[in-house]
């Protein structure tokens, strides 16, 4: 081979392996980090806690915005299970972004709906209202019908009209765990407001028994690709967030689950409308307006209330929802650059920024130069299959050990799937994880990125199947 | 060339994988062994069922099968006592269960509080407090001095020496309220006896500016007006976040302040406070509600405008003044 073939063989080899280090390094770290926080809580009665924070003497009353965009198949369901929340003031407003489907008139018919007035301070500007309308059955419940204008603008108008200080935001194909606004609110009220926003646990319902907007059943999907995303979204939620929590570094809680302080929000100027992942972008905003105005909150990520939502079925689905996660990714990034590495902004600005550049938004870049690499070294022979097995010893101890990890840990922590059956196939997909999932969401992630480059911006609907039947019946 | 330690990584890689494997498995043996544990909890309450209703609402005398003899039935115990004590209001009941818990549980609770575990050392002290368990008072006062306790175990801790020690509560402790976040100061003053909190509104001048809030928002949650003249006192305070919290006591107690109290509300700079005395006009007459209402009708902030039309709307207000005048600040 050409020595300058060589030569790039190795440098490159090098760059992946070093690359591989630093996030098999700080992967270890969250990973310690967030055992420790999850031992210190595991054996505590929440039952205990949740009953201190019930009375509404105590609470903060909560305006919960559903922003609805053809969400005809689930938000019967997720109205349901909002209804029917532990929690004792809420105020729940379903903003219907232009559904194309039926969602207004399900919502209508199924809760017994009429046009209302309601009175809101529109302080973020929005696409038109074209009505209003208010639940006879339940009067805390409120329909907005608008134009267009994405999920941001969507949440906009919900701000706009939300009566109270703080607002809780869900997806309108999720479904809440009754006691999951109470847990999710307990940092914001211990913290005596210090905390601005809260996030809680995602994770996935298809498989599960539903009933009314109601998880009856824990069960594990029959679907290996279904639970592989299981897996993926427990070592997201429970290593990474965690960690970056305790001290104050979250740059993403989920949009399909979280709580903000309306003041806060409205002073960083509401959700941005034009970019794709609006509630990474909204968090990020929020950090960096902390440190420009010297505020001193938080914002806390809660591992136990959750937040249950349906996960894409077929690999079309899931290649367009990681896509786009990728392109709001990068899009957040970009619009706050000014914050990496910059001291400025304290351990956001010089961890937590260059963490999501280095490991979230190029690390799939280079992870696949790593698989293509492998392939390529195989062919050329030589001294090459050395640097392979060894990328591949990294791919395992990245993907597979931390993955296990990450499900022994929710098992041990948590434990939400009591089967053992469960657990056991969960630990058997995870060790296959680096063959077949793992290259797939790389490669849909990578796309992702060269979109974003190219300023290519489309949602990418997701058909939905819908947890539950417009009744609340189990499909 | 740098020589890639391939046997070192292959050797932590398939450790780590023998690790976790190994993990695994004692984590099933741990699922199952829970399994079994339900299965023993669910047997002592179900063949003590009897007995525990006869100690706990008959007779009062505890059998001997009643005492737990393992962890698991230990268990039981503490559900079945947790879920009286949050469900049921008996003094009797819940001395029987003090009494109990003193003789059967002391001793557990009190090992529980040595653990080095956080979740635990807080479950007991819930526990102590719930089921009343007065014999580790000692332990529990020791504690509270110590100064590596946490946020939640601190609380716990006051809320267990105002229940066993109420007499010296307040002297000993009101310098500590302010360690508190709201919430619990206000759940703490919330649970005082009437004696023992009058005593805390006795000294409310005293206070730092967060317990005072915490003293009025409870004197409101109290729902006993007697408190009310205190309140028109502190009204004179130029603390705007004191006089808003002030007005939503009133709200809260149901009663009218003195006039003075709510026409300075009602012109104030603070549309807080504007606020919260439009939401008492209904208590005053419907002539002196129309003719306050004419001061806010067209008050700047929206939420005031609100509760006015609110007000206003109702159709029980019309019949008691002209409606020509109740018209025109609709309109």
């Amino acid at each position: 081979m050409m020595p300058f073939i060589e030569t790039a063989m190795q440098v490159f080899a090098y760059l992946i392996i070093g690359y591989m280090a630093i996030v098999i390094i700080s992967y270890s770290i969250m990973f310690v980090l967030s055992f420790q926080t999850l031992r210190k809580e595991r054996s505590l009665d929440r039952r205990e806690m949740d009953s201190r924070f019930v009375d509404a003497f105590y609470s903060k009353p909560v305006t919960i915005l559903v922003p609805a965009y053809n969400e005809e198949s689930g938000v019967v369901a997720t109205i349901h299970s909002l209804l029917n929340l532990d929690y004792p003031q809420t105020e729940l407003i379903i903003i219907d972004d232009g559904s194309k489907d039926g969602t207004a008139a399900a919502v209508i018919k199924q809760f017994d709906m009429t046009v209302s007035e309601k009175s809101g301070n529109p302080t973020l500007s929005t696409k038109p209202i074209l009505g209003i309308y208010r639940s006879n059955v339940h009067p805390n419940l409120w329909l907005i019908k608008k134009e267009n204008g994405g999920k941001g603008d969507a949440l906009n108008v919900g701000i706009n009209y939300a009566r109270y200080s703080y607002f809780c935001t869900i997806d309108g194909d999720s479904i809440l765990d009754g006691n999951s606004l109470l847990r999710v609110m307990k940092p914001v009220i211990a913290s005596d407001g210090k905390v601005i926003a809260a996030g809680g646990n995602v994770r996935i319902v298809n498989g599960l028994d539903v009933e009314y907007g109601t998880v009856s059943e824990m069960k594990l999907s029959g679907r290996p690709f279904v639970v592989m995303q299981i897996v993926e979204y427990l070592r997201a939620f429970l290593m990474g967030r965690i960690a970056l929590s305790k001290y104050n570094l979250v740059l993403i809680i989920s949009g399909a689950f979280s709580v903000f302080s309306k003041k806060h929000v409205i002073q960083a100027g509401g959700y941005n409308v034009t970019t794709i992942g609006e509630d990474m972008e909204m968090v990020v905003k929020l950090q960096r307006m902390l440190k420009e105005n010297k505020l001193d909150g938080r914002i806390e990520f809660v591992a136990d209330p959750v937040c249950w939502t349906e996960a894409p079925q077929t690999l079309s689905v899931l290649r367009k929802q990681r896509r786009r996660w990728h392109q709001g990714l990068l899009e957040s990034l970009w619009a706050h650059r000014k914050m990496t590495f910059n001291p400025k902004y304290g351990a956001v600005g010089m961890i937590s920024v260059p963490y999501f550049w280095i490991v979230e938004c190029l690390g799939p870049l280079i992870e696949l130069a790593g698989y293509m690499y492998i392939i390529a070294a195989f062919f050329v022979g030589g001294i090459y299959y050395e640097y392979s097995v060894f990328l591949i010893l990294l791919f395992v101890l990245y993907g597979t050990v931390f993955s296990m990890g990450a499900v022994l840990l929710e098992s041990w922590s948590l434990g939400t799937y009591p089967k053992i059956s469960a657990l056991f196939r969960m630990m058997l997909l995870t060790l296959t994880e680096v063959i077949w999932y793992r290259p797939l969401t790389l490669i849909w992630r990578v796309e992702g990125l060269f979109r974003s480059m190219l300023r290519i911006s489309s949602w990418g609907e997701m058909e939905r199947v819908g947890a539950t039947d417009s009744k609340g019946a189990v499909k | 060339m740098m020589q890639l330690p391939i046997e070192w990584l292959l050797v932590i890689v398939v450790g780590l994988l023998i690790a976790l494997l190994v993990m695994t498995v004692y984590m099933m043996i741990g699922r199952a062994r829970e399994n079994r544990r339900q299965v023993v909890t669910t047997a002592y309450l179900e063949r003590n069922q009897e007995d525990w209703y006869d100690y706990l609402c008959v007779d009062g005398i505890p059998r001997e099968e009643l005492i737990p003899k393992n962890t698991a039935e230990l268990k039981a115990l503490e559900e079945l006592f947790r879920s009286l004590v949050h469900n049921i209001k008996s003094e009797e009941i819940d001395k029987r269960i003090s009494a109990f818990a003193n003789r059967c549980l002391g001793n557990f609770y009190r090992d529980a509080l040595r653990k080095g575990n956080w979740g635990e050392r807080v479950n007991a002290l819930s526990r102590i407090r719930d089921f009343g368990i007065d014999s580790l008072a000692k332990e529990c006062r020791e504690m509270l001095a110590r100064k590596t306790v946490s946020k939640e175990e601190f609380f716990l801790l006051l809320l267990i020496d105002m229940k066993f020690n109420p007499e010296t509560f307040s002297e000993r402790h009101i310098g500590n309220l302010d360690k508190l976040s709201s919430k619990d100061t206000k759940e703490l003053l919330f649970s005082m006896s009437d004696l023992l909190f009058d005593q805390i509104v006795e000294t409310i001048d005293h206070l730092p500016a967060r317990t005072q809030y915490a003293v009025v928002d409870v004197i409101g949650m109290k729902l006993n007006a007697s408190r009310s003249d205190k309140l028109e006192q502190l009204f004179s305070s130029s603390d705007n976040e004191l006089r808003i919290r002030i007005l939503r006591a009133f709200n809260l107690l149901e009663r009218l302040p003195a006039d003075e109290v709510l026409i300075a509300a009602i012109e104030s700079d603070r549309w807080q406070e504007r606020l919260q005395a439009a939401r008492l006009f209904h208590l005053l007459p419907a002539h002196s509600a129309v003719e306050y209402s004419k001061i806010l009708a067209d008050d700047e902030h929206y939420l005031i405008r609100e509760e006015i039309r609110r007000y206003l709307a109702q159709p029980a207000f019309e019949v008691q003044v002209d409606n020509e005048a109740v018209s025109s600040l609709r309109e």
